[in-house]
């Protein structure tokens, strides 16, 4: 019957709080569910953050729904692979100090119940519009709307006096006080009805009277407090702050004139919902919290992980119920209790609540932990890889791979056949390993011994033929390398070089060197199978070893030494012959050198010269010379095969060292010489030179103009102009011999090499005369006009090409064949041979370039005179005549005899000579500077006049 | 008792102590940079000033090394069995290098040759090519007979001490030529030729004696060699007069090589040299490329991988199938298809 609305309102209000709490509490949990211990610094934040959370944002989505763990599923490879790596992780070794310590932080464990308290309503304001429950008790103070109808109709609002008395007009006093609201109803009804007769009256109550009340002890702001008549003590409790968290939850006690008269206990309410203590509170009363009482805390799989204080409760089951009881995915049997024990110390009590451990008394300060249980699945298979349908397939004894890849219709496009794995987990070694098998074949022939039996938990993955291998397999390789021991390696090889899919695999135990390559995709063609490589690493020195394979022995005896059975941490290099096998090796060559300690020397031998992959390479024990040479990949084909030589470090008496250089005589096989059998020495360093006069690039020289067949001509070693001109037919009649040219390559490039530095040294000579400051100080940036025209000059030139030509005496060397006069051929030469012309060119400056026939009488002035004579800008002193065979000469500097006065001679010149009048410089620039970019300009000009005459067009 | 043997030990000692003295005397112990020590003459010894940032360098007493031992330990299997030596007396052999003759030089060099030459069967003489007074001529021998047996007075037990006085005294020496080194070779090319054993020929003379003639002369003693027994020569210089090989026999595909008598002047570099001219590297009986002497299982079959103690680098346990079937079922593997 005592029940009210106000009451109501504030029991919701507390379940939901209760609620929300709960909610707050679960993310700092969830880890404790999921098993992650994580490490201190993490746990820290997350702690930090969850104590941010809480503070900042106190009403959290109630959407997110984390009570419950998702079902651990096997449907995509990549929840798999998640799911395996929390495994994983918690396989990973933790040492015992480190775990208590993780498990005794229980900051992150919230006191249950103090929620309730943490919005403090703002104001003391009594609470309006809510219907008086008829219990209430009038007091002073207390304001009544009396309607009095019938024969009168009158409405009285009247205040209870401070006697306890309500005084109404026409009738008198009525003592009201202490009456409940509807004790007093029924008085205040009965005596009007008996006062006045033939009137009815309506009684309401309007405003309540305050009460006062004193809350002391472990309260948040304990004190006297003026409330609404109409409060309740948990009402009165929160409205003033609540309770500390040092203060009980489960004896809150009201004191009424010295006695107590209410206990309340606030789980009560909170977890059952009984308020049958939770009284109204009079004028006076005095509530009194006293500190909180023995607590435990309960973590991990329960519904609400959270410090209970307990009163009656003493045993784990009775703290479990409080906690709301265990989760689904709580592990009852692996639950223990973290106590604190008579000495101060923290000790673990297991409690396996599927065996009793419920009935354990709990004590003061006692930490339940539930663990999770694991994120296992039994009896199931996962496929995963290349497939169409990858995911978890359940298990059943006697499975065979055939039973989960049924048909190829499962696979996907281009899955590899060849070779596929399962990782297997030894349950009882708690290891991983890797078994392969042939895909092609298990579907074939399912009765085939490739065909595997399966065990629970096995993950079968496919690969593909063409994407990266190591991706699939990283993850094993990884686990592999965690669960190794100082006994027990790493169950993995590595294989690199010439391989389709090179990398770090899981190695299945009796594995044979073939059997890892195809693993990796498989022989592939054009693979070195002479030479392969095997490093072994020796498990108790971790030095490591090279022993050199031949695939070819292996295919020929599968069970022979070419076919080792691969140990773990094996690595295997395969070459071919573009790959660089010296290059890829070097690391692990390094290492055996590093190895290697006095009184022994590093086994590496080196090889240079014509084999294919000249370098440094093992010595492997009873290397031979031939097997060097196999190494490198062997001779190529312009290598000299009939000797070698081989230079070795001697130690002779002790520790002196000689090298002696031994001729190795590759095709003899007699004893006692040094021959492809001869056995290597460390650092043994073996040349293989060129065959004698090796010719591997055809010389192919052209003769062009006036000869019989011209066109190109293959030459040998030692061909001359000579014998070409022979093997040409001989000249025309036409032929002009003394003009003809002669062009050669490496001319042509020394040329170039020339011209380019002169043009670079005029380059910088103009960025010299820009910077150089001007004729007056002012001018920051001299107009140098001298310079201007230079450059354009300059840019007008462009790169000069050089033409390479040389100046043979053709004639003497094709006639005399003999050796002073003829010349050796190389590769690209060329020789034009003009027709005869009976013409001299003037060009340059003169008026009127032009040509002119040739007499002998004219000389070069003559010719000048031709062509109108020089212009005003020509240098007349610098004249140059370009004979027919290209050999320049001054007008000053010839066999002539000086003119009189000291005018230039007159030069006599050959049919088909330029006459070339140069520009003087002087007229352009009058600076020093002039001289090399002079030069350059008369090289051009040269270059153009002499071969003028050559390249003119016959038919003109 | 004791007194009296230890005082005959001491006594000994001085003995001995007294004979390396006069060792000691009569190589003199001149202070100069030269690597080979010998008297500047015959009978006079002289005492050189003691130079101690000369002295690691030079070591004056030549004491040869053993090589017996090392033949025996790393079981070395001797290559040549025949050596003729020719020595060149010549003119041009007195002309002085270091303070001494070239000559004087020249023998010095082939006595420590000759010391240094281990104990074992060897054949053969040694030449010289002129002579002052004539005794045996070979050419003259040679050239009366054709008979081919009579080769074989010249192919003797090759006695160092014998042969070392045969080329120092030229009343004994055997005569190659007529004073040039090519009308020596050619002389001996005969003699070489009738041996079909492997012959090594070892001229001591000065470098610029070797000119084209006598490369000619090589040249055609090897192929003489070459097409009559399918052999080949080694010839070996021991040059005198510079501190380079000059020599010109060397070519990367022949046999022997060619010195300055000074970097062979030392026991170990002598030693060195005669191993490199006689002995073959150790022995590897079971051919699987680890020599006798440090292969531990010494009859390994054929064609298995080894280690560096020559024992298999496999067990046999792993090559066969059968053991493998058991812990797994092996054959699903050689699956290999390529």
């Amino acid at each position: 019957m005592k029940c009210c609305s106000a009451k109501v309102n504030s029991i919701i209000r507390a379940t939901l709080l209760s609620t929300l709490f709960a909610l707050q509490a679960n993310p700092i949990s969830a880890q404790d569910r999921l098993g992650i211990l994580l490490p201190g610094e993490t746990q820290l934040q997350q702690a930090v953050k969850a104590a941010a959370r809480v503070q900042d944002d106190p009403l959290p989505d109630p959407e997110i729904d984390i009570t419950l763990p998702e079902e651990p599923e096997l449907v995509e490879v990549e929840e798999q692979s998640e799911l395996e790596k929390k495994v994983a992780e918690t396989l990973e070794t933790i040492s015992l100090e480190e775990q208590i310590q993780q498990q005794v932080v229980q900051a992150e464990l919230e006191q249950f119940g103090y929620d309730i308290f943490s919005q403090a309503p703002t104001t003391f304001a009594p609470v309006e519009g809510i219907p008086v429950p008829p219990d209430y008790v009038i007091g002073p103070g207390d304001t009544f709307i009396l309607q009095i109808y019938g024969a009168t109709d009158v409405e009285y609002r009247l205040v209870v006096t401070r006697e306890g008395k309500l005084l109404i007009p026409e009738i008198g006093d009525i003592q009201i006080a202490g009456l409940t609201f509807e004790e007093a109803k029924f008085t205040l009804n009965e005596q009007i009805t008996k006062l006045r007769i033939g009137v009815k009256t309506v009684v309401t109550l309007a405003d309540l009277h305050t009460i006062q009340v004193m809350m002391v002890g472990e309260v948040a702001r304990p004190g006297a407090y003026t409330v609404s008549g109409l409060s309740s003590l948990l009402n009165t409790l929160i409205t003033t702050g609540g309770i500390k968290r040092t203060g009980t939850l489960r004896n809150i006690q009201v004191r009424r004139q010295n006695k107590i008269v209410a206990s309340m206990d606030i789980y009560q309410v909170l977890l059952k919902g009984i308020d049958e203590s939770n009284i109204y509170l009079r004028q006076g009363d005095v509530v009194f919290v006293p500190p909180i009482g023995q607590t435990i805390g309960v973590a991990g799989e329960v519904h609400r992980p959270a410090i209970y204080e307990i009163k009656t409760e003493n045993t784990v089951d009775e703290v479990l119920e409080m906690a709301g009881g265990l989760l689904p995915t709580a592990s009852a049997d692996k639950s223990h209790i973290e106590r604190i024990t008579g000495s101060g110390l923290r000790t673990l009590v297991s409690a396996n609540l599927d065996a009793g451990g419920g009935n354990i008394e709990v004590k003061n300060g006692d930490l339940i932990r539930v663990f999770p249980v694991l994120n296992k699945m039994e009896d199931v298979v996962l496929l995963s890889g290349h497939v169409l349908i990858p995911g978890g397939f359940q298990w059943t004894p006697g499975m065979r791979v055939s039973d989960l890849i049924k048909s190829p219709s499962i696979l996907r496009q281009s899955a590899e056949y060849e070779v596929a794995m399962v990782q297997r987990e030894i349950t009882s070694k708690k290891r991983i390993e890797a078994h392969y098998f042939n895909l092609g074949e298990v579907l074939e022939n399912p009765a085939s011994k490739q065909n595997i039996k399966l065990s629970p938990r096995d993950q079968v993955i496919v690969f593909d033929t063409h994407s990266p291998r190591g991706n699939q397999v990283a993850d094993m390789v990884r686990k592999l390398k965690s669960q190794a021991t100082a006994f027990d390696p790493p169950g993995m090889f590595d294989a690199r070089g010439y391989l389709r899919h090179q990398g770090e695999y899981p190695l299945e135990k009796g594995m044979r060197l073939l059997d890892a390559i195809n693993v990796t995709g498989g022989v592939q063609v054009g693979t070195d199978t002479r030479y392969s490589l095997l490093v072994r690493k020796d498990q108790t020195t971790k030095n490591i070893e090279f022993i050199q394979l031949s695939l070819d022995k292996a295919k020929r005896k599968p069970f022979g030494d070419h076919n080792p059975v691969i140990k773990p941490e094996d690595r295997i290099y395969v070459f071919d012959s573009s790959i660089d096998r010296v290059e890829l090796i070097k690391a692990d060559l390094e290492q055996v050198k590093t190895q290697t300690r006095y009184g022994d020397l590093s086994p590496v031998v080196r090889v240079a010269g014509k084999v294919l992959k000249p370098g440094t390479y093992p010595l492997v024990p009873g290397m031979r010379v031939e097997d060097l040479v196999i190494a490198a990949g062997g001779m190529k084909e312009d290598a000299f095969g009939i000797t070698a030589s081989l230079s070795r470090h001697e130690i002779v008496d002790g520790e002196f060292s000689k090298t002696d250089n031994l001729n190795v005589k590759l095709q003899d096989n007699r004893a006692h010489e040094f021959n492809a059998q001869t056995i290597l020495h460390p650092y043994d360093h073996l040349v293989l030179r060129a065959k004698p006069e090796w010719n591997d690039a055809p010389k192919l020289v052209r003769i062009e103009g006036e000869v019989i067949y011209p066109g190109e001509y293959h030459v040998g070693k030692r061909e001359t102009l000579c014998s070409l001109v022979q093997r040409a037919g001989g000249f025309t009649e036409d032929a002009y011999l003394f003009g003809s040219a002669f062009f050669r390559e490496s001319v042509r490039e020394r040329e170039q090499e020339a011209m380019d530095r002169i043009h670079d040294q005029i380059d910088d000579l103009l960025v010299d005369v820009h910077m150089s400051p001007g004729y007056q100080k002012d001018q920051k940036l001299p107009v140098n006009k001298n310079a201007h025209d230079l450059y354009r000059v300059i840019r007008e030139l462009d790169r000069p090409q050089a033409v390479g030509r040389m100046v043979v005496d053709i004639e003497t060397a094709v006639t005399k064949c003999d050796e002073t006069a003829d010349i050796v051929l190389e590769d690209g030469d060329r020789l034009v041979v003009p027709r005869y012309k009976e013409e001299v060119s003037v060009v340059g400056q003169v008026y009127h370039p032009t040509s002119h026939k040739y007499q002998s009488d004219r000389a070069a002035y003559d010719y000048v005179n031709l062509s109108g004579g020089t212009k005003e800008f020509a240098a007349r002193e610098h004249i140059y005549i370009v004979q027919a065979n290209g050999e320049v000469m001054t007008a000053r500097s010839s066999v002539s005899s000086w003119g009189w006065l000291g005018s230039p001679a007159n030069v006599k010149v050959t049919p088909g000579s330029t006459v070339f009048v140069p520009l003087s410089v002087d007229r352009i620039n009058g600076r020093e500077f002039s001289q090399s970019w002079v030069e350059l300009v008369y090289k051009l000009a040269l270059s153009a006049a002499s071969l003028k005459f050559i390249f003119e067009d016959p038919s003109n | 008792m004791l007194g009296l043997v230890s005082a005959k030990n001491m006594f000994s000692r001085m003995v001995r102590a007294g004979s390396l003295l006069s060792v000691l005397l009569m190589f003199g112990c001149s202070s100069s940079e030269m690597l080979v020590k010998i008297p500047s003459n015959s009978d006079g010894a002289t005492i050189a000033p003691y130079d101690t940032s000369t002295f690691k360098n030079n070591i004056d007493l030549f004491s040869p090394l053993s090589l017996e031992r090392k033949i025996d330990q790393l079981k070395l299997l001797q290559r040549t069995e025949k050596l003729f030596v020719l020595f060149d007396n010549s003119d041009s052999m007195q002309d002085n290098y270091r303070g001494i003759s070239r000559y004087d030089y020249g023998l010095e060099i082939l006595d420590r040759f000759h010391r240094t030459l281990p104990n074992m069967t060897l054949q053969g003489n040694v030449f010289i090519t002129s002579a002052y007074i004539n005794t045996f001529f070979l050419s003259r021998i040679l050239s009366g007979d054709n008979n081919q047996d009579e080769f074989s007075w010249a192919i003797e037990p090759y006695d160092p001490d014998i042969m070392q006085e045969r080329a120092k005294d030229t009343t004994q020496s055997f005569v190659a030529g007529d004073g040039s080194l090519h009308s020596a070779i050619y002389e001996m090319s005969d003699l070489i030729a009738y041996t079909n054993e492997p012959a090594a020929l070892l001229l001591v003379t000065h470098w610029e004696r070797i000119d084209k003639k006598a490369l000619t002369a090589i040249a055609h003693l090897r192929q003489r060699i070459k097409m009559q027994h399918d052999k080949e020569l080694c010839v070996y210089t021991i040059g005198v007069g510079n501190n380079y090989s000059r020599a010109r026999f060397d070519q990367s595909d022949t046999c022997g090589t060619s010195v300055a008598a000074d970097k062979i002047a030392q026991p170990r570099d002598m030693l060195h040299f005669i191993e490199r001219m006689f002995f073959f590297g150790p022995a590897d009986t079971d051919n699987d490329g680890i020599y006798d002497y440090r292969d531990k299982c010494p009859d390994t079959e054929q064609g298995r991988l080894v280690r560096f103690d020559g024992c298999k680098r496999f067990d046999s346990a792993d090559l066969s199938n059968d053991v493998l079937k058991k812990p797994l079922d092996k054959s699903r593997f050689i699956v290999s298809n390529w």
